[in-house]
Protein backbone atom coordinates (compact mmCIF):
# COMPACT_ATOMS: atom_id res chain seq x y z
CA UNK A 1 0.00 0.00 0.00
CA UNK A 2 1.09 3.54 -0.77
CA UNK A 3 1.31 6.05 1.23
CA UNK A 4 -0.85 7.94 -0.89
CA UNK A 5 -3.69 5.54 -0.45
CA UNK A 6 -3.23 5.44 3.10
CA UNK A 7 -3.91 9.52 2.64
CA UNK A 8 -6.50 9.17 0.67
CA UNK A 9 -8.59 6.64 2.62
CA UNK A 10 -8.18 8.65 5.48
CA UNK A 11 -9.08 11.79 3.90
CA UNK A 12 -12.28 10.28 2.89
CA UNK A 13 -13.01 9.07 5.72
CA UNK A 14 -12.57 12.20 8.01
CA UNK A 15 -14.48 14.31 5.27
CA UNK A 16 -17.74 11.53 5.20
CA UNK A 17 -17.68 11.13 9.15
CA UNK A 18 -17.72 15.19 9.95
CA UNK A 19 -20.79 15.42 7.33
CA UNK A 20 -22.57 12.23 9.24
CA UNK A 21 -21.66 13.51 12.39
CA UNK A 22 -22.88 16.65 11.86
CA UNK A 23 -25.98 15.39 10.82
CA UNK A 24 -26.57 13.02 13.29
CA UNK A 25 -25.07 15.20 16.32
CA UNK A 26 -25.89 19.09 15.50
CA UNK A 27 -29.57 18.25 13.32
CA UNK A 28 -32.50 19.90 14.78
CA UNK A 29 -35.01 17.25 15.18
CA UNK A 30 -36.97 17.58 12.25
CA UNK A 31 -40.70 18.74 12.40
CA UNK A 32 -42.45 17.09 9.30
CA UNK A 33 -41.74 13.74 7.59
CA UNK A 34 -42.09 14.01 3.71
CA UNK A 35 -42.92 10.76 1.63
CA UNK A 36 -42.38 10.90 -1.76
CA UNK A 37 -43.00 8.11 -4.27
CA UNK A 38 -41.39 7.90 -7.89
CA UNK A 39 -39.94 11.21 -7.30
CA UNK A 40 -43.25 12.63 -6.35
CA UNK A 41 -44.21 13.75 -2.98
CA UNK A 42 -47.46 12.26 -2.06
CA UNK A 43 -48.10 13.60 1.29
CA UNK A 44 -46.43 15.11 4.25
CA UNK A 45 -46.91 14.31 7.97
CA UNK A 46 -46.10 15.77 11.43
CA UNK A 47 -43.31 14.10 13.30
CA UNK A 48 -45.44 14.70 16.99
CA UNK A 49 -48.71 13.33 15.87
CA UNK A 50 -48.45 9.07 16.20
CA UNK A 51 -50.17 7.88 12.98
CA UNK A 52 -49.74 5.03 10.57
CA UNK A 53 -49.65 5.72 6.58
CA UNK A 54 -50.31 3.40 4.12
CA UNK A 55 -47.95 4.38 1.20
CA UNK A 56 -49.30 3.15 -1.69
CA UNK A 57 -49.67 -0.69 -1.45
CA UNK A 58 -46.87 -1.61 -0.84
CA UNK A 59 -44.88 0.33 2.22
CA UNK A 60 -46.51 1.27 5.78
CA UNK A 61 -44.96 3.91 7.59
CA UNK A 62 -45.27 5.07 11.21
CA UNK A 63 -45.05 7.62 13.10
CA UNK A 64 -44.44 7.26 17.06
CA UNK A 65 -42.70 9.17 19.88
CA UNK A 66 -41.28 11.83 17.49
CA UNK A 67 -40.05 9.20 15.26
CA UNK A 68 -40.58 7.46 12.04
CA UNK A 69 -39.68 3.96 11.05
CA UNK A 70 -41.08 1.55 8.38
CA UNK A 71 -43.24 -0.85 9.73
CA UNK A 72 -43.51 -3.50 6.64
CA UNK A 73 -43.03 -3.61 3.17
CA UNK A 74 -43.56 -5.56 0.51
CA UNK A 75 -40.10 -6.13 -0.99
CA UNK A 76 -37.22 -8.39 -1.36
CA UNK A 77 -34.58 -6.80 0.66
CA UNK A 78 -36.07 -5.57 3.72
CA UNK A 79 -33.72 -2.47 4.19
CA UNK A 80 -36.06 0.03 4.69
CA UNK A 81 -37.65 -2.07 7.47
CA UNK A 82 -34.19 -2.64 9.25
CA UNK A 83 -33.09 0.90 9.05
CA UNK A 84 -33.48 2.33 12.43
CA UNK A 85 -36.00 5.07 13.37
CA UNK A 86 -35.18 8.58 11.89
CA UNK A 87 -36.00 12.00 14.09
CA UNK A 88 -33.25 14.01 12.09
CA UNK A 89 -33.71 16.61 9.78
CA UNK A 90 -32.03 15.47 6.41
CA UNK A 91 -32.38 12.19 7.86
CA UNK A 92 -34.24 8.76 5.57
CA UNK A 93 -35.34 6.04 4.70
CA UNK A 94 -34.83 4.81 1.42
CA UNK A 95 -36.83 1.69 -0.06
CA UNK A 96 -34.72 1.03 -3.33
CA UNK A 97 -37.32 -1.57 -4.90
CA UNK A 98 -40.74 0.14 -4.55
CA UNK A 99 -38.64 3.72 -4.87
CA UNK A 100 -40.24 5.23 -1.82
CA UNK A 101 -38.66 7.94 0.07
CA UNK A 102 -38.97 9.05 4.09
CA UNK A 103 -37.51 12.07 4.96
CA UNK A 104 -37.47 14.40 7.98
CA UNK A 105 -37.73 18.00 7.30
CA UNK B 1 -0.46 -10.49 -24.87
CA UNK B 2 -2.40 -11.67 -28.08
CA UNK B 3 -5.31 -10.11 -28.46
CA UNK B 4 -6.83 -13.58 -28.18
CA UNK B 5 -5.93 -14.20 -24.86
CA UNK B 6 -6.87 -10.78 -23.43
CA UNK B 7 -10.14 -11.50 -24.78
CA UNK B 8 -10.56 -15.10 -23.60
CA UNK B 9 -8.80 -13.52 -19.94
CA UNK B 10 -11.63 -10.95 -20.32
CA UNK B 11 -14.12 -13.27 -20.16
CA UNK B 12 -12.94 -15.52 -17.21
CA UNK B 13 -12.47 -12.45 -15.11
CA UNK B 14 -16.01 -11.38 -16.11
CA UNK B 15 -17.36 -14.76 -15.38
CA UNK B 16 -15.74 -14.51 -11.74
CA UNK B 17 -16.98 -11.09 -11.33
CA UNK B 18 -20.61 -12.36 -12.60
CA UNK B 19 -20.14 -15.05 -9.94
CA UNK B 20 -18.80 -12.66 -6.95
CA UNK B 21 -21.58 -11.14 -7.66
CA UNK B 22 -24.09 -13.60 -6.97
CA UNK B 23 -21.90 -14.96 -3.62
CA UNK B 24 -22.49 -11.16 -2.43
CA UNK B 25 -26.21 -11.61 -2.47
CA UNK B 26 -25.78 -14.08 0.27
CA UNK B 27 -23.32 -12.30 2.82
CA UNK B 28 -25.80 -10.18 4.65
CA UNK B 29 -24.73 -6.75 6.03
CA UNK B 30 -24.80 -5.57 9.28
CA UNK B 31 -26.08 -1.59 8.32
CA UNK B 32 -29.37 -1.06 7.28
CA UNK B 33 -28.65 0.84 4.19
CA UNK B 34 -29.78 0.24 0.78
CA UNK B 35 -26.22 0.17 -1.82
CA UNK B 36 -23.98 -0.68 0.68
CA UNK B 37 -22.10 -4.07 -0.36
CA UNK B 38 -19.15 -5.35 -0.52
CA UNK B 39 -17.89 -4.77 -4.07
CA UNK B 40 -15.86 -8.59 -4.33
CA UNK B 41 -16.51 -8.34 -8.31
CA UNK B 42 -14.53 -5.24 -8.29
CA UNK B 43 -11.77 -7.41 -7.91
CA UNK B 44 -12.00 -8.67 -11.14
CA UNK B 45 -11.88 -5.30 -12.99
CA UNK B 46 -8.88 -4.53 -11.15
CA UNK B 47 -7.23 -7.33 -12.28
CA UNK B 48 -8.48 -6.52 -15.78
CA UNK B 49 -7.14 -3.27 -14.93
CA UNK B 50 -3.42 -3.78 -13.51
CA UNK B 51 -2.65 -7.42 -15.30
CA UNK B 52 -4.64 -7.12 -18.62
CA UNK B 53 -5.44 -3.06 -20.11
CA UNK B 54 -7.97 -0.47 -19.95
CA UNK B 55 -9.91 -1.97 -22.25
CA UNK B 56 -10.29 -5.70 -20.70
CA UNK B 57 -10.89 -3.73 -17.13
CA UNK B 58 -13.83 -2.05 -19.03
CA UNK B 59 -15.42 -4.89 -20.88
CA UNK B 60 -14.98 -6.68 -17.23
CA UNK B 61 -16.95 -3.41 -16.17
CA UNK B 62 -19.76 -3.38 -18.13
CA UNK B 63 -20.37 -7.63 -18.62
CA UNK B 64 -20.62 -7.49 -14.69
CA UNK B 65 -22.90 -4.65 -14.48
CA UNK B 66 -25.37 -5.57 -17.46
CA UNK B 67 -25.47 -9.29 -16.43
CA UNK B 68 -25.81 -9.10 -12.60
CA UNK B 69 -27.89 -6.14 -12.59
CA UNK B 70 -30.61 -8.00 -14.97
CA UNK B 71 -30.12 -11.43 -13.15
CA UNK B 72 -30.15 -10.01 -9.82
CA UNK B 73 -32.53 -6.71 -9.15
CA UNK B 74 -34.30 -6.49 -12.76
CA UNK B 75 -33.76 -3.83 -14.70
CA UNK B 76 -33.70 -0.52 -12.82
CA UNK B 77 -31.50 -2.48 -10.25
CA UNK B 78 -29.06 -3.16 -13.77
CA UNK B 79 -29.21 1.02 -14.47
CA UNK B 80 -27.69 1.43 -10.78
CA UNK B 81 -25.12 -1.58 -11.54
CA UNK B 82 -24.25 0.20 -14.95
CA UNK B 83 -24.19 3.84 -13.92
CA UNK B 84 -22.15 2.82 -10.71
CA UNK B 85 -19.46 0.38 -12.86
CA UNK B 86 -18.77 3.00 -15.32
CA UNK B 87 -17.92 5.88 -12.72
CA UNK B 88 -16.06 3.38 -10.96
CA UNK B 89 -14.31 2.09 -13.91
CA UNK B 90 -13.39 5.63 -14.99
CA UNK B 91 -12.35 6.80 -11.71
CA UNK B 92 -10.23 3.83 -11.23
CA UNK B 93 -8.68 4.13 -15.00
CA UNK B 94 -7.42 7.80 -14.04
CA UNK B 95 -6.42 6.91 -10.36
CA UNK B 96 -4.32 4.25 -11.72
CA UNK B 97 -2.81 6.44 -14.90
CA UNK B 98 -2.52 9.74 -12.82
CA UNK B 99 0.49 7.13 -10.82
CA UNK B 100 -0.27 8.27 -7.62
CA UNK B 101 -1.78 5.22 -6.40
CA UNK B 102 -1.56 1.72 -5.53
CA UNK B 103 -3.79 -0.80 -6.41
CA UNK B 104 -5.54 -0.21 -2.68
CA UNK B 105 -6.19 3.24 -3.37
CA UNK B 106 -7.72 2.82 -6.75
CA UNK B 107 -9.96 0.52 -5.01
CA UNK B 108 -10.96 3.21 -3.08
CA UNK B 109 -11.77 5.60 -5.35
CA UNK B 110 -13.47 3.09 -7.52
CA UNK B 111 -15.61 2.06 -4.53
CA UNK B 112 -16.73 5.80 -4.07
CA UNK B 113 -17.22 6.44 -7.27
CA UNK B 114 -19.64 3.57 -7.90
CA UNK B 115 -21.52 4.58 -5.28
CA UNK B 116 -21.80 8.14 -6.84
CA UNK B 117 -22.97 6.87 -10.07
CA UNK B 118 -25.29 5.15 -8.27
CA UNK B 119 -26.99 7.89 -6.71
CA UNK B 120 -27.26 9.83 -9.95
CA UNK B 121 -29.59 7.46 -10.83
CA UNK B 122 -31.23 7.39 -8.06
CA UNK B 123 -31.84 11.26 -7.87
CA UNK B 124 -32.93 10.82 -11.29
CA UNK B 125 -35.18 7.71 -10.75
CA UNK B 126 -36.48 8.86 -7.67
CA UNK B 127 -36.15 12.54 -7.48
CA UNK B 128 -35.07 14.33 -4.26
CA UNK B 129 -32.52 13.01 -1.25
CA UNK B 130 -30.49 14.51 1.33
CA UNK B 131 -27.28 14.22 -0.40
CA UNK B 132 -24.91 15.01 1.82
CA UNK B 133 -26.13 12.74 4.49
CA UNK B 134 -26.48 9.83 2.05
CA UNK B 135 -23.37 10.00 0.16
CA UNK B 136 -21.47 10.12 3.32
CA UNK B 137 -22.62 7.24 5.08
CA UNK B 138 -22.21 5.11 1.87
CA UNK B 139 -18.66 7.02 1.25
CA UNK B 140 -17.71 5.44 4.62
CA UNK B 141 -18.95 2.07 3.57
CA UNK B 142 -17.26 2.65 0.65
CA UNK B 143 -13.68 3.16 1.93
CA UNK B 144 -14.25 0.48 4.39
CA UNK B 145 -15.02 -1.93 1.71
CA UNK B 146 -13.07 -0.56 -0.59
CA UNK B 147 -9.90 -1.08 1.13
CA UNK B 148 -10.82 -4.58 1.87
CA UNK B 149 -11.06 -5.43 -1.83
CA UNK B 150 -7.99 -3.51 -2.92
CA UNK B 151 -5.85 -5.24 -0.22
CA UNK B 152 -7.29 -8.73 -1.79
CA UNK B 153 -7.02 -7.58 -5.75
CA UNK B 154 -2.64 -6.61 -4.56
CA UNK B 155 -2.20 -10.11 -2.36
CA UNK B 156 -3.64 -11.75 -6.04
CA UNK B 157 -2.12 -9.44 -8.51
CA UNK B 158 1.49 -10.25 -6.72
CA UNK B 159 0.70 -13.67 -7.17
CA UNK B 160 -0.37 -14.11 -10.89
CA UNK B 161 2.49 -12.20 -12.52
CA UNK B 162 2.57 -14.73 -14.79
CA UNK B 163 -0.11 -13.56 -16.76
CA UNK B 164 1.64 -11.06 -18.18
Amino acid sequence: MKKNDLLLILLLLVVFSAAIAAVTLFGRTGETVVVSVNGNETGSYALSEDTRVPIGTTNVLVIEGKKAYMESADCPDQICVRHKPITKCGEEIICLPNRVIVRIR
Amino acid sequence: MKKTNLIAYTGVLSALAIVFGYLEQMIPMPVAVPGIKLGLSNICVLIALYALNKKCAFGTAVIKALVCGILFWGVSGMLYALAGSLLAFCAMALGKGSGRFGVVGVSVLGAVFHNVGQLIVLRLLSGSFSVVYYVSVLGVAACVTGTLTGIVAALILRRIKNLK
